[in-house]
């Protein structure tokens, strides 16, 4: 093998793939990256056994050739060279040291052969559609920390999407609250719009993915017929998940249609006061307490968020809110409030709640596309 | 007082009490006659914990009218006849004790007809003494009832224990008896409710769905060979554990044996990958020449003897290696993964293995008094039973003496250095180093908050709800005595088939395992008869589910926390199981270890 290539694009794709290297492995061969000319191009790929990332580059090649070697080192390597002058890439016939040369810097590099490297797999037949980037980003965002990270119920560690008519719906949820996310798709191409279908995909999946997603332009998705496999292309990056097999609840029916109270209320503002708040939650279980209050005689109203640990202390603060229905109280766990806001665009949100018991609902104003739910914890007031 | 024959009444009642303690061993010498009189379906109802009433129904090759009577007479089997079949056993029952021990302690009416047989025919038998006898239609196969055991000897009767824990012993043989027979179909239900259902399909993966739920699907089947032996069945892989035995199921020519030998044997496969306090779940059944075991040694028959027991411990070892070693790759992979987000902690924690020196292991804090409590808790009943109040039990009295600094000196402030063994938390304080053990300090600090917490306080109810899987034992006992999950905070709700439906969990158990919480409650509301202190076992239970486990890394912010609230404990020198927390070195150790004095 013998190729050329320019160091930042290089580092970039060393960058990119190392995120799927895992740490630690019992398998050596994972812990490396997998070097292939292809064409005019070289491909890099590196997998945690779970996902496999692919990046394509530019390059000039003048021998074929393939090999494994440590994508820490290799990449590490890589990052500090200097930027103006390409990366020569040599690796003798029959040999398993990679040498690596830039400017006046060398290094050889103990590799692996690429036989022994997992099999990315191929994912052909099945669905296929596109979605916008910058769309798919947001919906990743406001939907993966909602997912489950432990495996009790292994089904809920995905992300449920599910394609129909137009819309892409991702839906999280651990046991205690549900984010879901309704995605517009691109209007459908001569193909026709693509059939019905759902999958799990593990959160920390589309996690990777949401960092690799610019701001514009679309990833294609395909799902093979089995549905245990899911690929992503963006550009020149490919990326292949395994799905999480079951049935995801159906969570249609978790969404409240009515509330007895409506505060709209600023998000920064909410944050702000939830994040004072769970200072003083921390010592007890993270009980953060809202208690929303009407105007009166035209005047704002107010949503008061206050903790309190016994022989810690308390606080309140309050900000204000547009409060249509009656007065009400309900408290949350500190957590699950600061997560939904924190991912928030800013803006103003709506929280309707139907009493301290019942789960709460947040929803951002001025688009209709996300709603989060999430259960009150029961205290004693 | 001379000495006699003894009347046949009492001696009746003397040999009934070796066959006959409970219920348990009722639904086992019945059960076992269904599935040598080769039933294909077997149905065991129980009411009040089998004491009040225990039925099987089975489907089996029944006993003729002839012989009904003789049945119930003492050493009258249909299984062997000659001195040498006794070496050969190979039917479950064969001593012929079983039914007259059972009629001599309860009241029992058999109805069975051989398939040959017009009509069933039946008797009815208390105390030994025949009440009556007549003829009815049924399908073939034989169904027994058993009702009011003990009702003659209320001193024995005295003896059995609570409902639950009697439903929970019945269920446990019935279990065992489905696991050595996937082929036959099991139905078990306790005061009407459905506690185990296999479908007879001779699968046991199948057996251990109905018994485990999804952790079945994952289990490695185990097929091993060595001369003389045969092992058999399915191993959980690494990563799966229990917190007890319980899920560990051990046959000898079909036979379940208790002794805990082969689990330990089995244990050993995993090495070092069995984190402490954890155990796997296994089904093995381990073949013999019939000669090579010995069964007769008491009359229950769980307890066997080998000829040469290091070759079917070692046997075990092996066939649970090799499945365990053949699966190795992907699992380990997995388990790896799901932690990997946190793992570059561990690069900066090697640094610090230069802490193990021979001084390390357990030096006191400052009075001796405190290495002596984990000796007086592990005791079990005396020391460490608290007071029955509700509050956490404040400076145990009962310790005298050995408790009383704790109220005062608590810990110093301590500054977070890192962590060893992604275990012990390394904090230094003004007389010197610190190992805090963090997950048993974080259990000393939910131990303390559950203890104090109100009753209905920071519940945090699920958006959907969570079925958790449990043992049919487990499950009868929970629904016979729902205190334990009342005093942790648990709402749920029995379904059918061992299930359990949880709405509600109190905060500090949020993305916890539920089905392995309710399991362990379950195996403590049935044997733990002690009111107030199944009520701080069940606390100390979910506490320690609640806290971090050993070998989780940490950040510095959770350490903080963790030493923090530990600080502010009314005990934090120990776990509520009594084990230290803390362990100083002294600045005196390091600098005499360092020859700088």
């Amino acid at each position: 093998m013998k190729v050329a290539i320019p160091q930042d694009s290089l580092a970039r794709a060393l960058g990119i793939v190392s995120r799927a290297v895992p740490s630690r492995s019992p398998l050596p061969v994972v812990s490396n990256v997998l070097l292939t000319t292809d064409d005019h191009r070289l491909k890099l790929v590196a997998t945690n056994l779970e996902i496999a990332l692919t990046v394509w580059i530019g390059a000039q090649v003048s021998e074929e050739g393939t090999i494994t070697v440590p994508a820490r080192l290799f990449s590490e390597f890589v990052s500090q060279l200097k930027g103006d002058q390409p990366v020569q890439i040599t690796l003798p016939p029959r040999s398993r040291q990679l040498n690596v040369h830039c400017g006046r810097d060398e290094a050889n590099i103990g590799g692996m052969p690429a036989d022994d490297f997992p099999v990315v797999p191929e994912v052909t037949d099945g669905q296929r559609l596109v979605l916008p980037a910058r769309g798919l980003r947001r919906a990743i965002e406001e939907v993966v920390f909602a997912a489950a990270r432990d495996d009790s119920r292994p089904v809920l560690t995905g992300v449920h999407v599910q394609v129909a008519d137009g819309v892409a719906e991702l839906a999280g949820a651990d046991g205690f609250r549900l984010a879901v996310h309704r995605l517009r798709l691109p209007a459908p191409s001569a193909e026709g719009s693509p059939e019905p279908f759902s999958v799990n995909i593990p959160w920390s999946t589309l996690d990777h993915l949401g960092r690799l997603l610019s701001e514009s332009g679309d990833v294609q998705m395909a799902v093979n017929g089995e549905r245990t496999r899911a690929l992503f292309r963006l550009d020149d990056i490919e990326l292949v998940t395994q799905l999480i097999p079951g049935t995801f609840p159906n969570y249609q029916q978790l969404i409240p249609t009515t509330y007895a109270t409506r505060a709209r209320v600023s998000v920064e503002e909410f944050l702000h006061e939830t994040k004072i708040a769970a200072i003083f939650a921390r010592d007890g279980s993270g009980i953060v307490r809202l208690h929303v209050t009407p105007g009166e005689g035209g005047g704002p109203g107010s949503l008061q968020v206050s903790a309190r640990a016994d022989e810690v202390g308390d606080n309140r603060g309050e900000i204000d809110a547009a409060v249509d229905g009656e007065p009400s109280k309900i408290a949350f766990n500190s957590r699950y409030l600061i997560d939904v806001l924190s991912v928030l665009e800013p803006g103003e949100l709506a929280l309707e709640t139907s009493g301290p018991s019942n789960p709460g609902v947040l929803r951002p104003l001025g688009h209709d596309d996300y709603v989060h739910v999430v259960m009150p914890m029961f205290v004693q007031w | 007082m001379p000495i006699q024959r003894l009347p046949p009444e009492v001696s009746r009642q003397i040999a009934a009490g070796e066959v006959v303690e409970r219920p348990a061993s009722v639904a086992k010498e019945l059960v076992e006659n269904s599935l040598d009189a080769g039933a294909r379906r077997v149905t065991v109802e129980m009411q009040r914990g089998g004491a009040e009433r225990l039925r099987v129904v089975d489907d089996g090759c029944g006993i003729p009218e002839g012989e009904l009577e003789l049945a119930f007479a003492r050493h009258a089997t249909s299984k062997l006849s000659t001195i040498e079949d006794l070496a050969r056993v190979a039917t479950l029952g064969f001593r012929g004790e079983a039914l007259a021990a059972i009629a001599a302690a309860a009241e029992v009416r058999c109805s069975s007809r051989p398939a040959e047989q017009l009509a069933a025919a039946w008797i009815r038998i208390a105390g030994g003494e025949l009440l009556g006898r007549g003829r009815e239609g049924k399908p073939h196969g034989t169904d027994i009832g058993m009702t009011r055991l003990f009702h003659a000897q209320p001193a024995r009767r005295k003896f059995l224990r609570s409902a639950g824990a009697e439903a929970a012993a019945v269920a446990g043989v019935v279990t065992r008896l489905a696991l050595s027979r996937p082929d036959v179909r099991f139905t078990l239900t306790s005061d009407g409710r459905l506690l185990l259902r296999t479908d007879g399909s001779g699968e046991l993966r199948d057996v251990c769905r109905a018994l485990y739920g999804s952790a079945a699907d994952h289990l490695l089947p185990v097929e091993f060979e060595a001369p003389g032996v045969r092992v058999t069945g399915l191993v959980s892989p690494p990563g799966t554990w229990r917190g007890s035995r319980g899920a560990m199921t051990v046959f000898v020519n079909g036979r379940w044996v208790s002794s805990r030998a082969p689990l330990f044997a089995i244990e050993r496969a995993y090495q070092d990958g069995l984190p402490t306090g954890q155990h796997p779940l296994a089904v093995l059944d381990v073949r013999l020449a019939p000669e090579e075991v010995d069964v007769n040694v008491h009359p229950a028959k769980t307890d066997v003897r080998f000829r040469d027991e290091r070759v079917v411990l070692s046997a075990l070892t092996a066939a649970a290696h090799s499945a365990i070693s053949r699966s190795a790759p992907v699992p380990a992979a997995g388990a790896l993964l799901s932690g990997g987000a946190q793992t570059f902690e561990g690069d900066d924690a090697a640094p610090l293995r230069l802490v193990s020196p021979p001084w390390a292991p357990r030096l006191p804090l400052e009075e001796p008094a405190v290495p002596q409590l984990p000796a007086d808790a592990r005791s079990p009943g005396e020391a460490a039973a608290p007071p029955a109040s509700a509050g956490p039990p404040p400076a145990r009295s009962a310790n005298g003496a050995g408790d009383a600094p704790v109220a005062g000196p608590a810990l110093p402030p301590l500054r977070i250095v890192g962590q060893v063994g992604a275990t012990y938390i390394v904090a230094e304080g003004p007389e010197g180093m610190f190992l805090i053990d963090q997950h048993a300090a974080h259990e000393r600090v939910l131990y303390e908050r559950f203890c104090a917490r109100p009753e209905g306080e920071d519940l945090q109810p699920l958006l959907v709800p969570q079925v958790c899987q449990l043992s049919p034992g487990a499950s009868a006992a929970l629904v016979a005595d729902r205190r334990v999950l009342e005093t942790v905070g648990v709402q749920a709700d029995p379904l059918d088939g061992g299930a359990w439906l949880v709405r509600a969990v109190p905060a500090p158990l949020v993305k916890r395992d539920l089905s392995q919480l309710l399991s362990e409650l379950g195996a403590l509301a049935a044997e733990e008869p002690d009111l107030p202190r199944r009520r701080d076992r069940s606390l100390m239970t979910a506490a320690c589910h609640a806290s971090v486990r050993a070998g989780m890394s940490l950040s510095l912010d959770e350490m903080r926390e963790i030493v923090l609230a530990l600080e502010s404990c009314r005990q934090p020198r120990t776990c509520p199981h009594g084990r230290p927390t803390v362990v100083h070195v002294p600045a005196t150790a390091l600098e005499r270890e360092f020859r700088r004095r």
